[in-house]
């Protein structure tokens, strides 16, 4: 198959999606390949933190500035990805007293808006955090979701002409005289080849730019960082608690709508694929997670799931969270590759100001003067452009009568209709962890073992799967469920686990073949 | 309010209640102290002796005695092994004629398992089964011209994904679907629910209008498991009269019809024999006197009661029943805090994969006992009349073999045979 764009986008993360709309908004034809699916590298692998700017504001002022903008500019832009929820930074009384002058000094310095609070008053409002606690001071962290912000910033460019390819992974580049004459890419799911002939290349493949641009012979000195994340069963907290300490491991805790996300850790890994995990990591990470918020400790935790921090390094060493969080921006003409922009590094909360950034350089190559929309355009969401927490999604049962097929999350049929029809309109293929990545489908305490066996059915019964193909999506979804569940099986989610294979073993025989 | 029993048996899955079924039939008094409903509910009718062995690579057997035989002879500690083969079939026998005789009406044959549809659109091998299962294995194994129906109301059952995943080796399946919204009134309802209202006449009778309408040309038809809750016998014969087919029930994911009901028979059973049920009980202290447990409070709601016991039995399940707990270090007995051996590091608990073979380190942990399954604390029986039935024990993994109703009967057995020999 053969592709003729004017801007090819490698990555299908957060910052790729950006890259495409920013694009499509301009008017210039556009065509994205993600080697997997939606936020499956880094962009789906965080807290899910809309940063105020207040984590960096000490060591890195221009990150921090960054956030402050683009934080306001995002819950204006995409609201129905954000909850507004604020954030509080908070001192345990064994915390250096110091740092709470520098961060107040620094926020002033940057004009990042923050409140002091009273402690009794923070303890009133979020009654789990820890009593031990000497200042709390407020600031403007929300939590946003990667799939749902992923998703609909996808849907925007594919209405305005884009073009999505899914499961494409980028092969080899064609590179003459300096110029990227085509790239060559294999679509996993036909295992067919695509050769696509872009006038300029926008990589945006996170962790993986280093190798992207490569095939074209320019060389990014890149680090990987992992961080291991934890999911808490419930929503343990209202606002975002942070450790009012310099940055490091388990400091930070995100309500992610039913649930709150712990995290994190940070440890330099050479691949930026394979990523393992092992209980000490996952207990140290409860430890000082419960130095925030104590009945962690005792709670229960329902899945652990990690990714690699892209960094462009300079050939520093030292914690890879004093590198500059700020994104990185190469036009590769400097490599003597006229067509090519890499993006990446920076955070989730600075996707859109990223890909500004990078669009700004590669229109007015393929002739394009407008100026960048994404400020000023809201991203179409749900219907009411608010954020839907998961009472209103139960009202919304309640209004649509659409039974739910998942009730960990409140996930309708009605819902999954709509996902099914769109990867059936892109080609996407079908499977159920597709239908969790836009839906949220099997991210709750069940983990899929009721929602995962009953979208297979409910795809039977549309007559989308045939055969035994069921079988095998169904496995393949509780295969990929494991890798986060195995750390975190002790206590309630232990029990949960011995259910799941109680039934898929006892009660299915899923794991023979008889 | 105290009282004196032979037997306290604490947990009311299917080994504490065999248990208690087996020490009734030897004359002796029992009391089953429960803290919840047990965990016969989660699990489908399909009463499992052995299926498989080895595990790895799986390999299933046809006549479960061969799979036992084969077992024990390469894990010598296995329950199985510990209660003895010749014991394991008297238990399986003995058990089999009570329930077939119940209303349920199971039938076996020791020396043959059956193959069972499932709602996932499997087969599963079991051994001990009711009618309505009996059924099912009979319509696979003859590839009777059967019609699957599902219930848009009903979740977890969809006729198709049972027929595509089973119709080419059965080319006689076909599927169909029905709705009942017109009936209850509603888009939903509880599988529970739909068992109880299949037990009345005026329900069953418009069903079966809605049923008479697809099967037209079939000899059987295949319905999730929604044949009364109590009186499955009076809606299975119901059913099949007016219908004029064979009628049978496919597990799915619980809680599970076939199960619920078997446990609603067998507990109501034994309180009409005059076993004591505490229901909602917990054991909150255990008074020993001479090595032995002789005193045991226990502690409901608001009410404590003191038993006297000659014997206690426990048979409280694994981390789903509550009977084994996992600490983010270890593993512990949650009722006397006997410990548990694990693999040292958490990371070893569990394989790299969910389904793969041989099966998960963590499920071959359990109590460790003598050859009378007394557990063992620092090597010697905690209390000299303290013994451990069911999955809680070591050296066995139910899950993978299929042999969990097998493991909790027999286990039940021997004991009950141990405590009387030593009267």
């Amino acid at each position: 198959m053969k592709i003729q764009t004017d801007v090819l986008v490698i990555g299908g993360g957060l910052t790729g999606a950006g890259v495409l709309r920013d694009l499509a908004l301009r008017g210039i034809d556009a065509v994205l390949v993600e080697r997997k699916d939606l936020e499956s590298g880094a962009s789906g692998a965080n807290h899910g933190l809309l940063h105020s700017g207040a984590r960096y504001v000490v060591k890195d002022a221009a990150s921090a500035a960054e956030c402050v903008a683009e934080n306001e500019i995002l819950k204006k832009m995409a609201p129905s990805s954000i909850e507004d929820c604020g954030g509080v930074f908070v001192a345990l009384n064994e915390d250096d007293d110091q740092y709470i002058d520098d961060f107040k000094k620094a926020s002033e310095a940057v004009g990042l808006p923050f409140e002091e609070m009273d402690v009794a008053e923070l303890l009133k409002q979020e009654p789990m955090v820890n009593k031990k606690i000497k200042a709390a001071i407020r600031v403007k962290d929300g939590a946003i979701n990667p799939f749902m912000a992923g998703k609909y910033t996808l849907a925007h460019a594919v209405d305005l002409g884009a073009r999505v390819l899914y499961n494409t992974e980028v092969t080899s580049m064609n590179v003459s005289s300096g110029t990227i004459e085509s790239v060559e890419a294999v679509m996993h799911n036909s295992g067919e080849t695509v050769d696509i002939e872009a006038q300029q290349i926008i990589n945006a493949s996170g962790p993986w730019a280093g190798k992207i641009s490569a095939m074209a012979g320019a060389e990014i000195p890149m680090a990987y960082s992992k961080g291991s994340l934890l999911v808490y069963n419930s929503r343990i907290s209202n606002m975002v608690i942070n450790r009012l300490r310099p940055p490091g491991d388990g400091d930070i805790i995100v309500p992610g709508e039913t649930v709150s996300i712990l995290g994190t850790t940070s440890i330099r890994v050479n691949d930026p694929d394979n990523l393992t995990v092992d209980a000490r990591t996952v207990d140290y990470l409860i430890d000082e997670g419960a130095a925030l918020v104590p009945s962690m400790k005792a709670g229960r935790f329902i899945r652990e799931y990690r990714g690699v921090r892209p960094l462009v390094t300079l050939g520093g060493d030292g914690d890879d969270r004093t590198l500059s969080r700020s994104f990185a921006l190469i036009d590769h003409s400097k490599d003597n590759v006229n067509n090519l922009v890499t993006i990446t590094s920076g955070k989730l909360t600075t996707y859109r100001l990223m890909a500004e950034k990078a669009v700004d350089i590669v229109a007015p190559r393929v002739g394009n003067s407008e100026g960048c929309k994404t400020a000023e355009i809201p991203l179409p969401g749900d219907e009411k452009q608010v954020h839907l927490n998961a009472a209103h999604r139960l009202e919304r049962i309640k209004k649509t009568g659409s039974p739910a097929i998942c009730e960990c999350e409140m996930v309708t049929t009605e819902e999954v209709d709509d996902v099914i029809n769109d990867l059936e309109e892109n080609n996407h293929g079908l499977t159920v962890n597709a239908i969790r990545l836009r839906t949220r489908l099997g991210m709750g305490a069940c983990q899929g073992a009721y929602c995962g066996f009953r979208a297979i059915g409910h795809l039977y019964n549309k007559e989308l799967i045939e055969g035994n193909a069921g079988s095998g999506m169904v496995k393949n979804f509780m295969e990929k469920r494991w890798s986060g569940l195995k750390p975190v099986l002790w206590g309630s989610q232990l029990r949960q686990e011995q259910l799941i294979e109680a039934i898929y073993c006892g009660t299915f025989n899923i794991d023979g073949d008889l | 309010m105290n009282s004196k029993k032979d037997i306290v048996i604490i947990g009311s899955g299917m080994s504490g209640l065999s248990a208690a079924h087996f020490a009734l039939e030897k004359g002796l008094s029992v009391a089953v102290i429960s803290n919840s409903a047990g965990c016969m509910g989660f699990a489908p009718g399909t009463l499992d002796l052995c299926s498989v062995y080895p595990v790895d690579p799986i390999t299933y057997h046809d006549s479960p005695v061969d799979a036992m035989k084969e077992l024990v002879s390469e894990k010598k500690f296995h329950p199985f092994a510990k209660a003895g083969i010749e014991n394991v079939v008297e238990s399986w026998k003995s058990i089999g004629s009570y329930f077939s005789s119940s209303p349920l009406e199971y039938t076996f044959d020791i020396n043959k398992n059956v193959h069972v549809i499932t709602a996932a659109g499997t087969l599963k091998p079991s051994n001990l089964v009711s009618r309505s299962l009996k059924n099912n294995s009979d319509a696979w194994q003859k590839k009777k011209k059967t019609l699957i129906i599902d219930i848009k109301e009903l979740k977890n059952f969809s006729s198709k994904q049972v027929v595509e995943n089973l119709k080419e080796r059965w080319n006689n399946l076909d599927a169909a679907s029905i709705t009942i919204e017109d009936i209850i009134e509603q888009n939903e309802i509880h599988i529970l629910k739909l068992c109880s209202l299949l037990e009345k006449d005026d329900f069953r009778s418009s069903l079966i209008e809605k049923l008479n309408e697809k099967i037209k040309g079939h000899e059987a038809l295949g319905l999730p498991e929604v044949c009364g809750s109590t009186n499955t016998k009076q809606v299975m014969d119901s059913l099949e009269k007016e219908l004029g087919l064979s009628v049978f029930e496919i597990p799915g994911p619980p809680p599970t019809g076939s199960g619920s009901r078997l446990l609603q028979y067998f507990r109501d059973d034994l309180i009409t024999k005059g076993v004591s049920f505490y229901p909602g009980h917990g054991v909150k202290e255990v008074i020993s006197k001479d090595g032995k447990a002789t005193l045991i409070k226990i502690q409901g709601y608001s009410q404590e009661h003191l038993i006297e016991t000659d014997n206690v039995i426990l048979a409280t399940g694994r981390f789903f029943g509550g009977g084994l707990e996992a600490k983010g270090d270890g593993l512990k007995e949650t009722v006397f805090d006997i410990s548990i051996e694990a693999p040292e590091s958490r990371d070893d608990w569990h394989m790299d994969t969910f389904l793969g073979a041989p099966g998960h380190p963590l499920n071959s942990c359990g109590l460790e006992t003598d050859e009378c399954f007394r557990p063992l604390e620092k090597g010697a029986p905690l209390y000299e009349n303290l013994y451990a039935v069911g999955s809680i024990l070591k050296d066995q993994d139910w899950v993978r073999e299929k042999s969990g109703t097998g493991i909790a009967v027999s286990t039940a057995w021997k004991v009950i045979n141990e405590i009387v020999c030593d009267n």
